[in-house]
């Protein structure tokens, strides 16, 4: 009898010292919403404006007729995607580094990583993020709310210590669970300079995003693109009621035909569109351009007085002059 | 003269002897004295007994229903101190002196059940040696003295009564006849264990020995169980019983001395009437009459064709026969001053696993199948409530009589969600749970109804699953150890089948967010089937 309690206890104790433990954190779930998803900073439309800083339509683009396929549809799209792109970099990051357990859990802070950098050899991330009072709208009388910091950091895996300027850090201030605003800065000029690959960015210098999910106002997100030559573009998304939506592009550039342009790109909800370009400054000052396109991106209507281009039928537009 | 110790010869010795004392004296002309002592502690290097303190109380109980022991003469000493026994032994003296400077005939009787080593009882720390008892007995002033000695060294599968291998316990190791009226009756020979066993919850000696006194004994049917029929039974029981054990056959000595004085009978089955009949067309075997907390109270050898009859205290008994591959039992009432009679039409066939006997035995399997409701005592933002299905696995009798081993698993869920302590809302989630458990439980056998409780270890795997648009890594999970105490009922409905209701008290302990220890309560039932 002694030798099976005897043998029975020895096991239970040889299980009992394996411990315990897991990832059961109610904490962590909150903490990990802090963080943007993909969806919350990518545009939700049909169509997306793609107008080039480069000029009045898009590059490589032929003339337009009535009826032909919508060129701005089509270049829009790519820059859609590029757009897209900008902000996936760092959520990609963040996406997947959140599906692993924290490394460091206090009641204020969640800490994920390091993490090789799979973009840039000998390099690692981490992501930290701090539970404290935040504030996006610098207007808000109420001043800071609950919310959140997080940061990219970066080093090369032999460093002891961090980069003093993080790779993209951002606030969030909740509401409903995954719903709330938040801003997110990229540092990319940084990054590069301390020898970090920063290849998807080119020569941009910084972005920088604002993003608004909260219940009961409209998804917005603001991008602002500043490159090395201190060009920039602020591209305003907005999405409205019954799926229709709207891009605002306000681009100061180096061309002296138009170093600012200002378009407008609205949509509804069964893609047709129209969009609407207007230079601010430059030699073309004064300068509008208009496209409008049906539900099957074909053009219904242009006027593009720089190419000499006007066609169609402008009570075909779905969306009148601005 | 000495009886041999082993083998027919004691037994016809025996016989031959008692027929020789042709002036028995009644025994009810005797005043009876008796100190009845069990010490289930022997002290250091002995192994706690089980039974010895039970087989004291069943002596005391035979000797003052039937034994014509007056309860004011019987003395009961459970787990008592050496100068205990030896003062109390010293009043009973005084009292038999008495008696016999009043004209009165005397017997003094004295029992021990315990451990005993390096010629001495031993009585939890102390000890009295076995020269000088028997010493005192044989100067005791009483006509006759009987001393009974259920106590040895240790065995090795069976539990025996000693610990090591030591210089051997004998009562009586000469054959001088120099006491007059001195009886010895030992459960073992010098060089051998005695063996207590789960089986019959005792000794084997005292078990037999009991059951002789009850009646069975009386073979020559005059309603009388003299001290040669008791100890021939007795011997054969015990011989028998113990010949397939590992501690080896143990043989009941015998000495006395009682020329001129007669047999003594121990035990006139006619002053109490109340007891259990087992009329002549009974079938033949081996009947245990087992009392309401599951212990055998006696065991009756019925031949074919042959009555018996066995005094009994009243109460309700179960009564079990066994047979090659089932058990045969019923349930018996004996009530005051009645004797009832046995009928086989009311006894049903059974399983092994059904055995009545709080002894339990041999291990027996169960399996069931349950489900139960869980709720932890706060935190259910994190442990929602829960049910759950298991399967339950049950060793019966494991470690010992009435010990039940169990295993189960359980498999539940429950939804939950997590509140968000900055911002506002909820994230909902699905909460499943893995529980593997083992529980030690003992267990008070009422007839079919089984009240257990014992305590109960657990390794929970405690998962929850968001949606992974809120929470991109979708799960969590979480994985600890779970002390805690289970109570319920056992119910045997038919055969082999029975159902359990229970309540599990748990302790978790938390330590992710931060360290939390809380408990969390289980209500379930299972339905299962013994084997």
């Amino acid at each position: 009898m002694r030798s099976r309690i005897g043998g029975s206890v020895a096991v239970a104790v040889l299980l009992a010292a394996s411990g315990c433990g897991g990832d059961y954190s109610n904490a962590d779930v909150e903490f990990a919403a802090a963080v943007p998803r993909r969806s919350d900073v990518t545009v939700r439309m049909p169509l997306t404006s793609g107008l080039t800083a480069s000029g009045l339509r898009a590059e490589g683009a032929t003339s337009l007729a009535y009826l032909d396929p919508s060129q701005t549809y089509a270049e829009t799209r790519k820059a859609a995607d590029g757009l897209d792109q900008m902000a996936g970099f760092f959520v990609g990051i963040l996406e997947a580094v959140t599906r692993y357990d924290p490394t460091v859990r206090t009641p204020e802070l969640r800490v994920w990583g390091p993490f090789d950098n799979d973009q840039a050899p000998g390099w690692e991330l981490q992501l930290a993020i701090t539970r404290q009072p935040v504030q996006i709208d610098s207007t808000d009388p109420e001043g800071p709310h609950e919310g959140f910091y997080w940061k990219i950091e970066y080093k090369q895996k032999s460093a002891t210590s961090w980069q003093a300027v993080p790779l993209a850090e951002g606030l969030y201030e909740p509401g409903e669970i995954r719903r709330g605003r938040g801003l997110v800065f990229v540092h990319v000029a940084e990054v590069r300079a301390s020898g970090m690959p920063m290849d998807d960015f080119d020569t941009l210098a910084q972005i920088a995003l604002g993003y608004d999910t909260r219940a009961g106002h409209p998804h917005t997100i603001g991008l602002d693109v500043t490159n090395e030559a201190t060009e920039r573009v602020r591209v305003s998304y907005q999405e409205l009621d019954t799926g229709s939506g709207q891009l605002v592009f306000d681009i100061n550039q180096m061309d002296p035909r138009a170093t600012r342009l200002l378009a407008v790109s609205r949509w509804a909800a069964d893609a047709a569109g129209r969009a609407d370009l207007a230079v601010v400054s430059g030699t073309m000052a004064g300068t509008s351009a208009t496209e409008c396109w049906d539900a099957q991106q074909r053009v219904s209507f242009v006027n593009n007085p720089v190419e000499g281009v006007r066609d169609g039928y402008e009570y075909l537009c779905v969306f009148g002059a601005l | 003269m000495r009886l041999p110790a082993r083998g027919g010869t004691v037994r016809n010795a025996l016989l031959i002897a008692a027929l020789a004392l042709a002036q028995a004296a009644p025994a009810q002309q005797l005043r009876r004295l008796a100190l009845i002592a069990g010490n289930d502690e022997g002290g250091r290097d002995t192994r706690p007994l089980v039974y010895a303190t039970q087989d004291a109380r069943k002596i005391h109980e035979i000797l003052t229903r039937v034994g014509g022991v007056r309860a004011e003469d019987a003395t009961l000493l459970l787990n008592a101190r050496p100068d205990e026994v030896l003062r109390s032994l010293a009043a009973l003296e005084a009292r038999a002196a008495e008696a016999r400077r009043r004209g009165d005939r005397t017997a003094l009787l004295v029992y021990f059940s315990g451990h005993a080593k390096d010629g001495a009882l031993r009585l939890g720390d102390g000890t009295i040696p076995l020269d000088a008892l028997k010493a005192r007995l044989s100067a005791a002033p009483a006509d006759i003295r009987l001393g009974i000695f259920d106590a040895c060294r240790s065995g090795a599968t069976v539990r025996t009564k000693g610990v090591r291998k030591a210089p051997a316990f004998e009562v009586q190791s000469d054959a001088r006849a120099d006491a007059q009226g001195l009886v010895i009756l030992t459960s073992s020979a010098s060089d051998e264990d005695s063996q207590e066993s789960d089986l019959i919850a005792g000794s084997y000696f005292t078990h037999h020995l009991a059951s002789g006194l009850r009646g069975d004994a009386d073979r020559s049917g005059d309603g009388r169980v003299s001290l040669s029929e008791a100890y021939a039974y007795a011997y054969d029981r015990t011989v028998a019983d113990t010949a397939e054990s590992a501690a080896g056959a143990q043989h009941p000595t015998f000495t006395y001395d009682l020329a001129g004085n007669g047999d003594l009978v121990l035990t006139e089955l006619s002053n109490r009437p109340e007891g259990l009949r087992f009329p002549a067309a009974a079938p033949q075997g081996v009947y245990y009459l087992v009392d309401g907390r599951g212990r055998v109270v006696a065991e009756v050898w019925k031949e074919a064709g042959a009555e018996r009859k066995i005094v009994l205290s009243p109460g309700k008994y179960r009564v079990k026969r066994r047979l090659e591959d089932k058990l045969r039992i019923g349930e018996v009432e004996v009530q005051g001053g009645a004797v009832s009679t046995l009928d086989e039409s009311r006894l049903r066939d059974a399983p092994f696993s059904d055995d009545p006997v709080k002894g339990g035995s041999r291990t027996s399997l169960s399996v069931g199948l349950g489900a139960s409701y869980q709720a932890f005592f706060g935190y259910q933002t994190y442990f929602p409530p829960s049910s759950a299905l298991g399967l339950e696995l049950q060793l019966h009798h494991y470690f010992r009589a009435d010990w039940m081993l169990d295993f189960d698993a359980a498999l539940g869920s429950g939804r939950g969600a997590v509140p968000l302590t900055t911002g506002d809302g909820s994230v909902p989630y699905r909460f499943t749970q893995l529980a593997l458990g083992s529980s030690i439980v003992t267990q008070w056998p009422f007839g079919d109804v089984i009240p257990f409780a014992g305590v109960r270890l657990s390794f929970m795997v405690l998962g929850r699953s968001f949606d992974p648009e809120v929470y991109a890594a979708g799960t969590q999970v979480m994985f600890t150890w779970s002390p805690g105490a289970v109570a319920g009922v056992r119910w045997h409905f038919a055969g082999g089948w029975h159902a359990v209701a229970r309540l599990r008290l748990q302790y978790l302990s938390y330590n992710i967010d931060e360290n939390r220890h809380f408990g969390f309560g289980e209500l379930g039932g299972m339905v299962g089937y013994a084997f």
